[in-house]
């Protein structure tokens, strides 16, 4: 095994990565920007690097810092957890020429995978359905005009991009030419890359992805399916495994083709494929991720694994750990996310200090976090702060089970989104399984907040002043025998 | 009546006043009473009590604008401010920086136009051997020094005027 | 400790129509008591309205911690003063609790003559903080004051205890380290300028708050300077220039808020710490007090019906039971408080006076304060007593009083007079409170006895001048006597002119000395020291 690694990545990810690495006897090494000097993936590991950048994000996108940093104390690997450099193909390029293993994917298969307009060349070359789509490379006018043929509605993406960010649905040909246009000038903004390119968009569709695991050497392992179709403007808010109401040959069809498409990439170590399934059950390869999930720990808890120990011997041995038929699935996880964030002004990121931090019992729920009470929480990073996993026999056991952790979830100085996830949980549509990713616009009557009754109002100012020091005094410290006499006046 | 607690929930106002202590704490919330017993702070920021007799247990924190409670699963975020702060009539003018003593001006790190916020050193001073840093009480912007580096100034001298916010 | 027997028949006519007389009498007392709280000229709540001010009984209410008591002090003072008297002598005396601090609170009342000072304010407010000397208690002031009421300046300004003692009180206040706090309101002008300035914090609201020697006015007449209220001594000038004031305020409101926060740094004082037992509510109803007082000033009663009414569980240890038994004493605790009760039963014989001086010291020799219940005709005259000593007795009794460092309260249950009154610990003997029912009457003798004395001396006066003796003179002056006396012995005449700390509704009587008593704690006790008893 490795004797030593740096975690190219700060909050939650930075710490998961940092607690295996400890745990196989790695000695760890955290980088870091001024404005996490404080943050706990620092605390946490062996050994803490500052990086010198203008704005913290510019601080982890610094590839050539963060290379000479892991050379000055010598390491042997490099974990770049998710986001940031995870997919630079160029990063896994210079960390591998510094004779430093890189945990993750080869730089080519990065390059290939990572592309969604290559990756879904691939993909089509492999066999793998693809949902018709038409690439703009240069002419705009040419690109609507080949768009138009795929149908309405129509989803139009950046082709470099990941998550969300220059996305948007083209419902009619008139708007075509001008969202394309938005879409392009979002993808240059976000990206350095107005690629952008237009597939058929599928109303009500889930999205469904598979954990692979490669060698390098063309042997591919699946751990079983995700469910990640709860999400708000593309973004994920609470995953599960298994996915919900999927019959045992749909499932194994798109796991195989995961693997099929794996193998064929020669795929080294940890990597998701992502679906999208139809209502009526056909599925499309959407893209390929290079690099740890978030919504990793769904998949550990379902399989019994650890996915970063995995990645690790992997990257040691190229070898896999498991053969595919020690792979099982058992029971069922849910993970919410926990978002600083406010979710009924337009899911606006919230800023300021975590001034309370209570976490359920770990014996109950697993709480991923790059967060502790005191730490101020600003607009530098996602407002994404830490996840909150449940595994129990059934989904609906994990339903009521991560319901609860969340109510023992405290989270006070900053909005969260800890209520909103509650009220999704709680939703009955969920507990149905009936999710798409369009389940939070279509019921967001639903899960919007349950007014209060008079008393759960008066509870609610009662805790408040209560907790006010001046209240308690006044309430308990009038001496005797005034407090006695009570409000009296001699009339 | 005496000095009551003033909250906002949605969108309703609500006063909360002590009615009595003993023999038994009864609190008015908008005229109601509500017997509560048994106030525990089980940490520093955790609570228990019971309200007419039932168990409730809630989360408490506060800073500059707001409590932040979170009771049965839920989280409230209310607007509070102490009462010397509510009883305050509208922010204080801090439209015009004034030297509070006798002094020379060693350097000015702003001009008229520029933007500042909050605790930007604007100017910096020397008086009586020291040297003290004219910080910006506000954010905003810059409307005229009237000051010079080197030059001198009496107490009470108007250093800098920072365009009057609407 | 036993509880006392109620021999009182609730069913009977006597105590049901003494009840019908004497709830009257506290209808009367509590309908004064309002007015001269809240009724005010419609003009006076305008203009205070119209200056952004809250009426002085806001402010106070808003000082006050919630859910706690407010013991006001003599809120007639001044009632039967005629022109040289206002509503409650335009000022709010009393103690109450402030951020979990006992303080005594003076407030002008500007909402009645502008809050200026008569003669009857200047001797209440120097009686308050007597009581904040006495008693150690911080003061709370409430600044909004005209000034003195300069057509009666004689009676105000130059004695021992006018105005200056006021600023005398504070500054020995101050010395003996009990601390004061002004917030200001309105206008504190000349005297009422000390006020703030010998106050240890002040706190001072903008645009309405004004402290001068002498205001634009007076400037104006003395110097020819014209100058606006806030120019002179507004709240941007003490705070930021001259100092006289500490804390500015944008509203009454704020500087209500600062000053509880100021309250809230204060030290704890230190009560002296007498015994005290758990509380227990008296067994018999308290409402029963309105039948058992008489209808009748000569008309008697048992002491003990009110004792057993006003103290814990109606439970007394009494001393010396069958001896001087016009005298009741014993122990008894009232809101938990181990105190000695003195109460009549009776004019004071010889052995009552002796008792009561031997239960004085027992008292002191306990750390229990004394309670006297006072319902007095006066000491037994005549040959026998005079021959007996009944003097030197009464001298004994009045030589312990004096002599007492317990903390002592005085009730004027009904009667009080003549030399009764100082064997009685009257107003003269520094009780640190002084309290009347409303159906109490005093004087020097009874009105009869008094009209028939000055009837029977006018007749010898008129014979020894030989001159005609009608029955129609000698009527004239016992019922001019009478009338005049009669005026002047009403418990409303005693409170206004300040001869006690209030008239108290007999059903409030429990929560007044519950009050009186724990604030009187605040005082550390010194040692008894007597002088000659005369044997």
């Amino acid at each position: 095994m490795f004797k030593s690694i740096l975690i190219a990545n700060r909050g939650e990810i930075a710490c998961r990565v940092i607690r295996t690495a400890k745990s196989l006897g790695l000695r760890t090494v955290a980088v870091f920007h001024h404005a996490d000097r404080k943050a706990p993936h620092v605390n946490l590991a062996d050994v803490s690097i500052q990086l010198f950048a203008e704005t913290p994000t510019a601080a982890y996108l610094d590839s050539e810092q963060i290379i000479k940093a892991a050379q000055s104390v010598s390491v042997e690997c490099l974990h770049p957890g998710y986001g940031f450099l995870s997919e630079n193909a160029d990063f896994a390029k210079a960390v591998e020429a510094a004779r430093i293993a890189f945990i993750g994917p080869q730089s080519e298969v990065i390059k290939l995978m990572g592309d969604k307009i290559l990756s879904r060349e691939f993909a089509e070359k492999c066999g793998v359905p693809v949902a018709p789509s038409v690439t703009q490379d240069g002419d705009l006018s040419s690109f609507v005009k080949e768009a138009r043929k795929i149908g309405f509605p129509i989803l139009i993406k950046a082709a470099a991009g990941g998550g969300g960010k220059g996305m948007s649905i083209v419902h009619d040909a008139d708007s075509l030419e001008r969202l394309a246009k938005t879409a392009m000038g979002e993808a240059e903004r976000y990206f350095a890359d107005s690629r952008i390119y237009a597939e058929l968009y599928i109303e009500n569709p889930r999205h469904i992805e598979v954990q692979v695991l490669g060698d390098g050497e063309g042997n591919v392992i699946h751990l079983y399916e995700r469910e990640c179709s709860i999400q708000r403007r593309f973004q994920k808010v609470i995953e599960e495994s298994p996915a919900p109401s999927l019959s045992g040959e749909l499932r194994d069809s798109i796991c195989a083709a995961a693997v099929d498409l794996s193998k064929k990439a020669n795929y080294l170590n940890a990597g998701t494929v992502e679906f999208i399934l139809s209502p009526n059950d056909d599925f499309y390869f959407l893209e390929m991720n290079t690099r740890l999930q978030v919504e990793h720990p769904i998949t550990e808890l379902v399989c019994s694994v650890d996915l970063v120990e995995a990645q690790l011997r992997t990257a040691y041995t190229r070898k896999l750990p498991w053969l595919q038929k020690e792979i099982k699935q058992s029971g069922h996880a849910i993970e919410c996310r926990i978002c600083c964030e406010e979710p009924e002004n337009d899911f606006r990121p919230a800023t300021g200090i975590i001034k309370v931090l209570a976490t359920p019992n770990p014996d109950d729920a697993r709480f991923d976090s790059g967060i502790e009470q005191g730490q101020i929480i600003s607009a530098a990073f996602d407002s994404m702060v830490g996840k909150l996993i449940c595994h129990a026999e059934n989904r609906n056991l994990a339903t009521k089970k991560i319901t609860e952790a969340l109510d023992e979830l405290v989270l006070l100085g900053v909005s969260s989104n800890i209520d909103y996830l509650g009220r999704i949980l709680r939703n009955s549509n969920f507990a149905k399984a009936h999710i798409h990713t369009g389940f939070l616009t279509d019921n967001e009557g639903e899960l919007r907040p349950v007014e209060l009754a008079e008393d759960e109002v008066a509870c609610v100012l009662l805790a408040a002043s209560l907790g006010l020091k001046d209240f308690r005094t006044l309430s308990f410290d009038t001496p005797e025998p005034y407090a006695s006499i009570g409000e009296w006046r001699n009339l | 009546m005496s000095e009551s607690y003033k909250f906002n929930l949605d969108e309703k106002k609500y006063e909360v006043v002590i009615s009595k202590c003993h023999p038994e704490l009864t609190i008015l919330v908008n005229g109601t009473a509500f017997a509560v017993d048994d106030l525990t702070q089980i940490s520093e920021n955790h609570f228990s009590m019971r309200i007419n007799g039932q168990l409730k247990k809630f989360w408490w924190t506060q800073d500059e604008e707001a409590i932040h409670l979170r009771s049965d699963g839920r989280t409230y975020i209310l607007p509070y401010l102490d009462h010397i702060s509510a009883t305050q009539k509208v922010a204080k003018n801090e439209d015009i920086i004034k030297a509070n003593m006798p002094g020379l001006v060693v350097s000015i790190n702003c001009r008229a136009g520029s933007k500042v916020s909050a605790g930007d050193v604007l100017i910096v001073i020397e008086s009586m051997k020291m040297q003290i840093n004219i910080t910006a009480p506000r954010d905003g912007e810059v409307e005229s020094v009237h000051a010079e580096t080197n030059s001198a100034f009496q107490k009470n001298a108007e250093l800098i005027s920072l365009k009057a916010q609407e | 400790m036993s509880r006392i027997k109620s021999k009182i028949q609730t069913e009977s006519t006597e105590f049901q129509s003494n009840y019908i007389h004497n709830k009257g009498l506290a209808d009367e007392l509590r309908q004064e008591q309002h007015d001269a709280r809240y009724k005010r000229p419609q003009k006076d709540v305008d203009r205070l309205a119209a200056h952004g001010k809250m009426m002085p009984r806001e402010r106070l209410e808003k000082l006050l911690d919630p859910g706690t008591p407010f013991l006001e002090f003599s809120t007639l003072a001044g009632s039967r003063a005629g022109d040289a008297g206002s509503s409650g002598a335009s000022c709010i005396t009393g103690i109450g609790v402030v951020s979990g601090q006992e303080v005594v609170i003076i407030g002008n009342d500007s909402s009645i003559k502008g809050g200026a000072w008569y003669p009857l304010t200047v001797k209440k407010i120097v009686r308050a903080l007597d009581i904040a000397i006495e008693n150690r208690l911080p003061v709370v002031h409430l600044c909004d004051s005209a000034g003195g009421f300069l057509p009666l300046q004689s009676e105000l300004f130059p004695d021992r205890y006018m105005a200056g003692r006021m600023f005398r009180n504070q500054s020995t206040l101050s010395k003996m380290n009990v601390k004061q706090l002004a917030l200001v309101f309105g206008h504190c002008t000349a005297g009422g300028a000390y006020v703030p300035a010998l106050s240890d914090y002040s706190v001072i609201v903008k645009g309405t708050g004004a402290v001068f020697l002498a205001g634009p006015p007076l400037v104006k007449a003395a110097t020819g300077e014209i100058v606006t209220a806030d120019d002179l001594g507004g709240c941007d000038l003490h705070t930021q220039v001259s100092g006289v004031c500490d804390y500015p305020a944008d509203t009454e409101e704020e500087a209500i808020a600062i000053g509880r926060e100021i309250v809230e740094q204060w030290e704890k004082t230190t009560k002296w710490n007498i015994r005290k037992d758990a509380v227990e509510e008296p067994y018999y109803d308290v409402d029963e007090l309105y039948g058992i007082l008489p209808t009748d000033i000569k008309k008697s009663f048992d002491i003990k019906e009110v004792i057993a009414r006003i103290v814990d569980g109606s439970k007394f240890h009494e001393y010396q039971p069958v001896y001087g038994t016009t005298m009741v004493c014993g122990f008894a605790n009232i809101w938990g408080y181990k105190v000695g009760i003195l109460g009549n039963n009776g004019v004071i014989f010889n052995d009552s006076a002796l008792k009561a001086a031997h239960f004085i010291e027992l008292c002191n020799q306990n750390n229990t304060p004394i309670l006297f219940l006072q319902n007095v005709t006066g000491f037994m005259v005549g040959k026998e007593y005079e021959a007996k000593g009944i003097s030197k007795d009464g001298a004994k009794l009045i030589q312990a009083i004096v002599g007492s460092h317990v903390p002592k309260f005085t009730l004027m249950c009904h009667g009080s007079f003549g030399a009764g009154n100082y064997g009685m610990c009257g107003r003269a003997y520094d009780p640190r409170f002084v309290f009347s029912w409303p159906n109490h009457q005093i004087g020097i003798m009874g009105g009869e006895q008094a009209a028939k004395t000055l009837a029977d001396v006018k007749k010898r006066q008129l014979e020894r001048t030989g001159k005609k003796v009608e029955q129609k003179t000698l009527d004239k002056v016992y019922e001019e006597t009478l009338e005049a006396f009669q005026g002047q012995m009403s418990a409303y005449y005693a409170t206004s002119e300040l001869w006690d700390d209030g008239i108290i509704n007999p059903i409030d009587t429990r929560n007044s000395l519950g009050i009186a008593i724990s604030a009187s704690l605040n005082a550390q006790p010194g040692e008894p020291g007597y002088g000659i008893f005369r044997f």
